[in-house]
Order: C-alpha cells, then sequence, then structure tokens
C-alpha cells in the first residue's frame, strides 16, 4: 500500500506543481493584458511622468514580461515578494504574518465539514424514504443557497448582538491567548464551514442511495449485517468518493468564502488583505496574494487526492493482491 | 466505471417536489424582476431621510433603507442588476465550455486528456480571486464580474460535457453516421447535442444558482455593480453597519437572496430528476 | 505496583500545584479592560498611509502620534491658551515679529538629547510638509535661528496670529536633527513624548510603549496602549461591547447612529467632542463649466444640509454655510448667501444656459459618512438637473487622484478637513493642492492681510469677511460643522474633554479609584 500512496502522491504532486505554474502565469498575464500599464493603476491617472518612471524602476516594470515573470517567481521560492508600493510592509512577512488565521480558517472548516457531512449524509441516505432523512436532505439544500457573508451577519445578529456569546469580530493569535483565538474563530469556522457541509452532506447521500442497491451491499444484507453496519463498513468508502471529486470545487469556494468571512468577521488574514490591496490598487501586492491563494488551493487539493487514494477500496484491493 | 443504468427515483418525475418547488419559485423570482422594471411599490431611489430605517410595515413592507428608500423596492429592481450579470455569464459560460467540451469529447484521448486537464485547473480556481485581480486593474464593476464569473463557467460545463459528450460519439449510431459521411456540423447538432442537451440544462440552472451567489459576494465585497445600480450585495452591505440596529435590513433582503439560490438550485435538481436521472445520481456542483 | 506509583504521584502533584500558582498568578494580574491593566486598547477609524508628516497630510497619521510620541513646543488647552511642552515660555516682541522660545531639558526616544539644533531643524522641516495644519502657520516664519542649546529665536517677515497659534499645534512638532535623512523616516517616529513608537502592522494597529526616559513628572499611567485602526465602526462597538475594545476613539460614519444605545448604559461614558472639522462640498476650479459663478449658486442652492447631517452623522452636526474652525470661534455666523432653494438652482442654471442639465464627476470616498452623503447629494443634484457620475475611491487612491496633487482629477467633492482657512493659500505650498488650487487673488490678499493684525476686535472682523466671502465665491460649500462621538469604558477617566482631529491624548487615561 505504501508504494501506491507514493505513487498517487507524487503524480498529485507533479499535477500541483504544473497547475501552480499555470495558475501563476494566468494571474501574471492578468494583471497585465487588461486595465492598461501597472503603474498607472498604482499611482492613479493624474500622476506625473516622473512618479511613474520611479515607480517602474522600484518594481522592476521596464523589464520584458518574461524577466519580470522569471523574477517574481524567482523570488518567491526565495521567499521575497517586494514591499507594498507605499512600502508600509515587506510583502512576504506580512503574508506569513497572516497565513495563522486564514489557515486555521480553511483548514478548520475542511476537517469539521468532512466528518459532518459523512455523518449526516449517511444518516439521510439510511433514511431516505422516512421524513428525518427528508428534512435533512431539505436542510442541506437551504444550506447551500445561504451566501456565506449572510450567514455571518445573521451570526452576528445571533451570537453577538443578541446574545452576547461570543465576539463580533477581532482575532489574536493563538500563540498569544489561545482562548480567545479559539472564541474569536467559532463563529468564521461555523459561517465557512456550513455552506461545504451542505455540498458534501448531498454528494454522500446520493452516493450511499446508490451504494445501498448495489449488490455487494445486498449480499452484505444477506449475510446478516445490519444496514446501518453495512453502510458504515462498505458504503462509506465509496462514498467518501464523491467528496474527492467535489472537493476540487470546494476548495476554491472554501478560500473565496475566506475572503468575504475574513471581512465580515474582522479577521486580519490572507484574504482580508487581498481586499484591502484590490481597493487600494495595489497589485504587486496582489499578484503575490493571488498566488498564495492558489497554492493553498492546490495544497489542499492534494491532501483531498491522497484521501481518495486512500480511500478508495478498488485500488486498495489490487494494492492487496499485490 | 460502468455504473447501474437503473434510476433511483422514490416518485414519478411529476410528482417531484423539488420540480414543483423550484419552477414556482423561479417563476416568482423572474415575475418580481419583471414587474419592477413597470413599477414598484415606492419609487426605489427617493430618499426620504425623515423616514430612515423604519421596521416593516403596511405602508413599507419590508422597511426602509439608511435613506429612507422603501426596501422592498430597492431588492426588486436589485434583481435585475443580478439576473442580467447571472444571466450573460450562463450564457457566455454555458455556449463556450460546451463548445470546449464537445472538443475535447470528439478529439482523441491526447488533446482530449489536454484540454481536461485545463478545465481542471480553470475549475480550481475562485471566480472571486479572479474577479478581485480583474478588479485590481479593471476596476470594479459589472465587466470584471461577468468575466470572473464566466472564467469559472466555461471550464465546469466543459467538464461536466466532456464524459457524456464521449460516450454518445462512441455510440453505434454516431458511428453509422460517420461511415455515411455525414458532416461532423450535423453529427454534433443533430446527434450529440440533442442527448447532451438534459445534462447541460441541469448544469445551466446549478450554475445560475452559483452565479447569483458569487454575483452578490462580488457585489457584498464592494467589487460588483457600482451605484447607482442597485444589486443585492450593496444593499447587505450597506445593512451591515447598522446590524443591531435594524436586523431586518439584513434578514429580509439576505433571505430574499437565499430563496432566490435555493429556487434555482430546486429547479435544478428537479429537472436533473426529469430529464437525466442517471446524470442526476453523479449530481452537479 | 504501589512503588512505580509514587514517582508519577509526585510529578502529578508538583504539577497540578505549578499550574494553580500559576494559574493564580495570571489571574492576579489584571487583564486588559479590568480595572488596574496597564494595557489600553482603544480603536480610530481611521489607519494612516505612511509615517511621514511631510508627505502625508492626512490626520489618521497624527492622531495616535501627537502630544503622545510627537511633542510641539507648546500645547492648546480647551480654551485657546498656549501651555508650555518643549518650550518652557515664550516671549513675543511688541511689534509682533520675534518670538524668543525658551526650551526644557528632555530626550528622544533614540536617546540623543533635545536641543534647540533640533528646534530649528523641524521648523525648516515642517515648512515643506504638505499638511496644512504643519505649514500653514510657519509661511510668515523668515528665520529660525538658536541662540544657545536652550533658546531659539524666530523671526517673521509680518506679524501672524497663525504663527502664534501654531506654536501649540503640530506645526511645532519636534524630530531629532536629520530624522528625515534617516533610515527611520516613513517607518518609524522618533519623538520627546511619554510613549514611544512601538510595534507596527499596517491595517492593524501600532503599539505605543511608555516611555521611562520621559522629561514630565506625571508619567502616564499606561504602560502600552494598542491603538487599533478599525474602519468598521459597527464591529467596533461590538468589540468594546464584548470588552476587547476600552474606548472606541472617534466615529465618523455608519457608527455613530449607535451611540444613543449607550447614553443610560452606566458600563460606559460617551463623548461628543466638538471638532475643528468642517463638512463642505468643493469643485474643482479647472473645471470649465464650474468657471461661471451661476453654476456654482446653483449647486450650492440645490443641498440641503438636514438630511445629510442626519444620515451621514446621525444628527451630530451643526449646519452652516461659511467654513470656520470650530462652534466657538468668534468670527462664526449665520451668514449664508444661498440657502436650500431648488427653484432658485433651476433658474440659475437655465441662466447660466445649462437648461437641459449637465453632468459632474465625484469620486467619492468610500468610508466614514461620504458613501450616505454621496448618495443624497446625487439625488438632491438630480432633482435641480444635475447628474452626477459617481466613482468610490479608497482615501489612498482618493488623496492621490483628488487632493494631493495640483492637477486633480474630479468636478465636485466632498470631504471633511481642518478648517482653518488660512491652510488653503496657494502660495504656502508648492505646488498648491486640494482647496490650495484655488489661488483667487481676493482669498490670497486676505490670507496675507488678516494674519498680520494685531488688534483683536479688527482680526475677528476681517476673518468673518474672509469666511463670508469663501462662501459668497462658492468654490467651497461649507455644510456643517462636526461633532464626533466616543464611547469608552465608564471606569476609565481623565481622557480629554476637548480635541482637535488630529490628536487622541492617551497621556493622562487611568482607571478611576
Amino acid at each position: 500500500m505504501g508504494a501506491f500512496v507514493f505513487r498517487v502522491f507524487y503524480r498529485s504532486l507533479a499535477l500541483m506543481i504544473a497547475s501552480a505554474f499555470a495558475g501563476s502565469v494566468v494571474i501574471f498575464l492578468l494583471l497585465r493584458m487588461v486595465g492598461g500599464d501597472i503603474a498607472t493603476i498604482m499611482l492613479g491617472t493624474k500622476a506625473t511622468p516622473e512618479s511613474l518612471a520611479l515607480l517602474r524602476e522600484a518594481f522592476g516594470l521596464n523589464r520584458s514580461w518574461l524577466e519580470q515573470y522569471l523574477s517574481w517567481i524567482g523570488g518567491v521560492f526565495r521567499g521575497d515578494l517586494g514591499e507594498s508600493y507605499t512600502g508600509q510592509y515587506v510583502i512576504g512577512t506580512e503574508i506569513a504574518q497572516r497565513l495563522e488565521p486564514t489557515l486555521i480558517l480553511t483548514f478548520g472548516s475542511l476537517l469539521i465539514s468532512i466528518p459532518i457531512a459523512l455523518m449526516v449524509g449517511v444518516y439521510s441516505a439510511i433514511n431516505f424514504k422516512r421524513w428525518r432523512g427528508v428534512s435533512v436532505d431539505v436542510l442541506a439544500q437551504v444550506g447551500l443557497a445561504i451566501p456565506q457573508f449572510f450567514l455571518a451577519l445573521v451570526f452576528v445578529i445571533v451570537f453577538a448582538v443578541r446574545l452576547g456569546w461570543l465576539p463580533a469580530t477581532g482575532y489574536v493569535s493563538v500563540s498569544i491567548d489561545p482562548l480567545v483565538a479559539f472564541q474569536s474563530m467559532v463563529l468564521p469556522i461555523t459561517t465557512l464551514s456550513l455552506g461545504i457541509t451542505a455540498v458534501f452532506t448531498r454528494f454522500v447521500r446520493t452516493s450511499m442511495i446508490e451504494q445501498m442497491n448495489e449488490d455487494y451491499m445486498r449480499t452484505a444484507k444477506a449475510k446478516g449485517h445490519t444496514v446501518r453496519s453495512a453502510a458504515i463498513v462498505h458504503g462509506l468508502r465509496n462514498s467518501a468518493i464523491p467528496i474527492t471529486t467535489t472537493g476540487v470545487l470546494q476548495i476554491g469556494a472554501l478560500m473565496a468564502g475566506s475572503v468575504v468571512v475574513e471581512n465580515v468577521f474582522g479577521i486580519p488574514g490572507i484574504g482580508r488583505l487581498l481586499l484591502t490591496s484590490v481597493m487600494t490598487r495595489e497589485a504587486i501586492t496582489v499578484q503575490s496574494l493571488a498566488l498564495v491563494i492558489l497554492l493553498i488551493i492546490l495544497a489542499m487539493n492534494l491532501l483531498i487526492d491522497l484521501l481518495y487514494g486512500f480511500l478508495d477500496p478498488r485500488i486498495r484491493h489490487k494494492e492487496g493482491r499485490k | 466505471m460502468k455504473k447501474s443504468i437503473r434510476n433511483f427515483r422514490t416518485q414519478p418525475a411529476i410528482k417531484s417536489p423539488q420540480l414543483i418547488v423550484g419552477i414556482i419559485l423561479t417563476g416568482l423570482v423572474l415575475a418580481i424582476t419583471l414587474v419592477s422594471f413597470f413599477w414598484t411599490p415606492w419609487d426605489p431611489i427617493a430618499i426620504d431621510v425623515e423616514k430612515r430605517l423604519l421596521t416593516p410595515s403596511f405602508s413599507h413592507w419590508f422597511g426602509t433603507d439608511r435613506l429612507g428608500r422603501d426596501l422592498l423596492s430597492q431588492i426588486m429592481v436589485g434583481s435585475q442588476n443580478t439576473l442580467y450579470v447571472t444571466l450573460v455569464s450562463t450564457l457566455i459560460g454555458v455556449v463556450l465550455g460546451t463548445s470546449l467540451g464537445l472538443a475535447a469529447a470528439g478529439s482523441g484521448p491526447r488533446w482530449g486528456g489536454i484540454l481536461t486537464r485545463i478545465s481542471d485547473i480553470g475549475i480550481a480556481i475562485p471566480s472571486i480571486l479572479i474577479a478581485l485581480v480583474l478588479a485590481t486593474t479593471l476596476g470594479p464593476g459589472r465587466l470584471s464580474v461577468i468575466i470572473a464569473i464566466s472564467f469559472w463557467f466555461v471550464p465546469v460545463t466543459a467538464r461536466v460535457v466532456v464524459g457524456p459528450a464521449r460516450q454518445i460519439l462512441s455510440l453505434d449510431f454516431v458511428e453509422a453516421a460517420m461511415t455515411h459521411g455525414r458532416t461532423r456540423m450535423y453529427i454534433v447538432f443533430r446527434q450529440v447535442l440533442p442527448n447532451i442537451a438534459p445534462i447541460v440544462i441541469v448544469q445551466t440552472s446549478m450554475m445560475f444558482a452559483a452565479g447569483i451567489l458569487i454575483e452578490a459576494s462580488l457585489s457584498f465585497l464592494g467589487v460588483g455593480a457600482q451605484p447607482p445600480t442597485t444589486s443585492w450585495g450593496k444593499i447587505l452591505m450597506d445593512s451591515q453597519p447598522l446590524v443591531q440596529e435594524a436586523p431586518y435590513y439584513t434578514l429580509l433582503p439576505g433571505s430574499f437572496v437565499v430563496i432566490t439560490v435555493l429556487a434555482f438550485n430546486l429547479l435544478g435538481d428537479g429537472l436533473a430528476v426529469l430529464l437525466d436521472p442517471q446524470q442526476s445520481q453523479k449530481g452537479v456542483a | 505496583m504501589k512503588k512505580s506509583l509514587k514517582l508519577p504521584g509526585l510529578i502529578a502533584v508538583a504539577l497540578s500545584a505549578a499550574l494553580v500558582s500559576s494559574t493564580m498568578a495570571f489571574a492576579a494580574t489584571p487583564k486588559p479592560g479590568e480595572v488596574g491593566s496597564t494595557t489600553l486598547r482603544a480603536s480610530h477609524p481611521q489607519k494612516p498611509t505612511s509615517w511621514n508628516y511631510l508627505q502625508d497630510g492626512t490626520s489618521a497619521l497624527m492622531v495616535p502620534t501627537y502630544l503622545n510620541i510627537m511633542e510641539s513646543l507648546f500645547e492648546t488647552s480647551g480654551t485657546g491658551v498656549l501651555k508650555p511642552l518643549l518650550a518652557t515660555g515664550v516671549d513675543v516682541s511688541k511689534d509682533g515679529l520675534t518670538y524668543t522660545i525658551s526650551l526644557r531639558k528632555a530626550t528622544f526616544h533614540d536617546g540623543s538629547k533635545f536641543d534647540s539644533a533640533d528646534v530649528v531643524y523641524s521648523l525648516q522641516k515642517n515648512k515643506t510638509s504638505v499638511n496644512g495644519v504643519i505649514n500653514g502657520p510657519l509661511a510668515a516664519v523668515k528665520s529660525v535661528k538658536a541662540s544657545g542649546p536652550s533658546k531659539v529665536i524666530v523671526t517673521l517677515s509680518r506679524p501672524s496670529n497663525a504663527f502664534r497659534g501654531g506654536l501649540g499645534k503640530p506645526t511645532t512638532m519636534i524630530a531629532p536633527e536629520g530624522y528625515f535623512e534617516s533610515a527611520n523616516v516613513g517607518k518609524k517616529l522618533i519623538g520627546t513624548g511619554p510613549f514611544k513608537f512601538g510595534a507596527f502592522r499596517a491595517d492593524i494597529d501600532l503599539e505605543l510603549d511608555a516611555y521611562s526616559g520621559y522629561w514630565g513628572t506625571a508619567k502616564p499611567f499606561f504602560k502600552k496602549v494598542i491603538h487599533q485602526f478599525r474602519s468598521d465602526e459597527a464591529a467596533t462597538i461590538s468589540a468594546l461591547k464584548t470588552g476587547q475594545l476600552d474606548i472606541v476613539g472617534m466615529l465618523l460614519g455608519a457608527g455613530v447612529d449607535q451611540v444613543k444605545g449607550f447614553k443610560g448604559d452606566s458600563k460606559y461614558q460617551t463623548f461628543f467632542w466638538p471638532s475643528t472639522s468642517a463638512s463642505y462640498l468643493f469643485l474643482n476650479p479647472n473645471t470649465k463649466v464650474l468657471q461661471d459663478i451661476k453654476v456654482r449658486q446653483a449647486i450650492a442652492h440645490a443641498i440641503d444640509r438636514k438630511p445629510i447631517i442626519t444620515a451621514a452623522v446621525g444628527g451630530y452636526g451643526k449646519p452652516s454655510c461659511v467654513v470656520v474652525p470650530t462652534w466657538t470661534s468668534p468670527w462664526n455666523s449665520t451668514y449664508c448667501p444661498y440657502p436650500y432653494n431648488v427653484a432658485k438652482a433651476k433658474a440659475l442654471l437655465k441662466e447660466a444656459g445649462f437648461e437641459n442639465g449637465l453632468t459632474l464627476d465625484f469620486p467619492y470616498l468610500t468610508l466614514a459618512e461620504f458613501p450616505v452623503s454621496f448618495e443624497i447629494l446625487v439625488a438632491q443634484l438630480s432633482a435641480v438637473g444635475i447628474t452626477v457620475k459617481g466613482r468610490g475611491m479608497d482615501i489612498g487612491t482618493w488623496v492621490k487622484e483628488v487632493w494631493s496633487t495640483p492637477t486633480p482629477v474630479y468636478d465636485i467633492n466632498h470631504i471633511t478637513n481642518n478648517a482653518a482657512l488660512d491652510a488653503y493659500g496657494c502660495k504656502l505650498t508648492t505646488p498648491p493642492y486640494g482647496n490650495s488650487i484655488l489661488c483667487d487673488p481676493v482669498f490670497e490678499d486676505f490670507i496675507s492681510k488678516n494674519d498680520a493684525i494685531v488688534d483683536p476686535s479688527k482680526y475677528t472682523a476681517a476673518m468673518k469677511a474672509q469666511a463670508e466671502y469663501i462662501a459668497d465665491q462658492s468654490w467651497m460649500i461649507e455644510l456643517f460643522s462636526k461633532n464626533e462621538p466616543g464611547i469608552a469604558n465608564a471606569k476609565l477617566t481623565g481622557i480629554a474633554k476637548y480635541r482637535t482631529d488630529y490628536e487622541m491624548d492617551y497621556r493622562n487615561i487611568k482607571w478611576k479609584k
């Protein structure tokens, strides 16, 4: 099994690296091909030619696109992403500082959503003919339709304003005060994970319903296992597969959602920095930030791919016969 | 991975509750949007500061916003923007995506594989990210949003179309058509498209729902439609600081968004059950 | 079995004892928010885009730093009297042309000694600042000379009321000699104040650390002040309620509505600082259609101030048609040449040849009260036939494109800013920026003459005439004079009752006994 997992890992890793490069090219080109010259974007249409020239020098915008791209990517590997235009912060350091809350938020949401989706999806599948199964599915449907920012605002109304149980905004690093950090993450993680959980739940459910009709399940039932244990033993692994296939889409949604959630809950993470950089037309910061976000998405996809390789019983069986 | 073709509906399609509810709700939303072009309860741009932040009442069903404008009228007009952006993006996405998917399906394993991989990468990049990058250079506004949403819709549609299209292309009657010398266009339009149409229709409905969510989020962040164009996201952005003072200002427009998205999702689900039971098991994002 | 339990058992007891005692120790020191804590957490809605006050004129830079980190020669009390700060006293010659300033002993945060050379250096540098509050009052300064290490002699080219007032303002902020050529410029401020410039996280907060070498006998109570930049005012108020903040230093826009909810609450105290800011519309002198005074008068007639005050600043403002520094300014008046009158506005536009309306470009600020006022202004202008093309802008871009450039891109705009008109003289800065690009000769004449008037009643009359002239010209259309509300933990005391919009005084704040 070990050798096989490595093979899956390397293949996925290669794909991830290829996607990362492709994505970086897309980001790089988008910023240069659309909307005009970067210096004018950053300094405004009324900037003097001298200040434009200075900016171009400072950010190396006079070099050919290929040179700029290579220099940027080289910097990424070295960890040097340059300074913000106002010179107030070093982009690399700022991103590193903000990674903690964003990663806690996104990974936390992902980790919570998977087990919940499995449990709820299976439950809803087993009971798909009864009211309790149907109502759970309806709930998932509604959960899918709620925009994250709206959910965030509703949570703020209920839990922060009306009940005062949890803080509405703000974040303190785990290293400074873990209790406050945890408290301030409860609402954001719940908000972010709800949508993802709803999607996963529905996929688990449909997959489970299919499984329940498959021959091997009937055999298991005939052997005397209850539907429930059969579901857990055999159906679960197969049901997890649709999570991996849809996971690709959901990870992107997670990162996109983190931009919104960080904004509403005032969490100083990567998503919030992206938004402020966009608003202040800091094209260079946006470039690196977009790449970092893309890398996080791809890394999470890699994780899911591994999970897929781990869980797919047919692949494991193949391995077993080796 | 040949799954059993047997469907797993629990009841006949006509009685599918999702379809019925979906049709009713989407019909309602579209009706409200159409009506808004001709009539709204109050003038949506009439500012009356003395009447700001009134709670819902008989005269103002949804209350008033921070400048005293009728909230229901604002929401009705806002739906015009939402549907416009989503419609355009979905059209672009479906047309280009289907073409891409067909191209991938028809072009042999190597090119098909490459196109599929490219689609995968495109799917991984979320629209909001693209929209934010575009907003940096193009500036915020509907154009950035439409480009960003289409950017994502195209590979998503392509991906959904590719598998079934390939399946159909390998079927006997298609091969027969090819040996009989039918042109590619004929095969595509008369044989492939009609058979993947159900999938595409379901996909369109789902993407429409997703598009509404993305547009609302972008407008909420301030990157979408700019004032004076009214948008749902902007109404919710304005309501955010007043969340304690006037919770209805957030809850009512937000619920409207939820119901609209739900409507299109249910429609898609219902259509899936009706048109293509096999596909409905795989589900779409 | 029992033997092997003994050692683990001992370890368990030791660990729990350590845990208990450290918890108790931890619990004993007051945590931020509790009475006695030495950390103060305050917020302000604006964040600075730079720490270089020569190049950046926004008040966001001054608010956490003026008086806390950087000190001026004097400070101004609530009644307008100069109180000694870095200077111990000043002698003014009878003709008002020579100021002899005596300096005290102090040390900068970097350890260097404060002396007259630093004053000479700083005043020369401050004259080049783009911030009108800093450079404006120095307009009449002819020379600054050191007379020994603790005396400075400033010679003016003419008497100047503004310079006298500027002694107690950021105009005379003192930085160490050579500071603006050092590596710290723009990144860290070095001053003589009771707090040092501590950790700065762009977008998030600035920490002020108590400076043990401060010259004053009254050292601040708080060892650390965390000055947070929180533009989301509703979120800020929530943070106050959940104990994450001790002071909400100012509410500019969206949060203002919530202040009345705190008035009856004994856990909090509310403030309504009369501000030195005027909220006004300003028109671009380079826009051709606006060069006809009838058009400008029409715009003024189209404005109804009350709804803007109600909706944008929660009613905490006083309508006015003249731009004056404070509500208690001696030259304040109810003079209003173009009151709200839609019919008159339309008639004037017709006379000017714009019966079919005209279009104006309005890049508005997307923070504080401006989005709300923008929407109301759009509606009011459209009611008289003027179409407004709006585009939202963040403050950084706005400063670049609308304010700090001699060739700005806008037709009409709205800002709340320092109401001291003298700061807008076009000879004061090269090139002119902001409202200085107007370069109205009559106004410039007022500026150069008024400031030198020595007789107080003549000075007041002249300043009144100046303000009324500006109102008549209608390039700057005053809307209202603002109150700025703030909320704080009721257990705090020592919060200044009077403040300007470029300061947030942390020096005297402490817990009530």
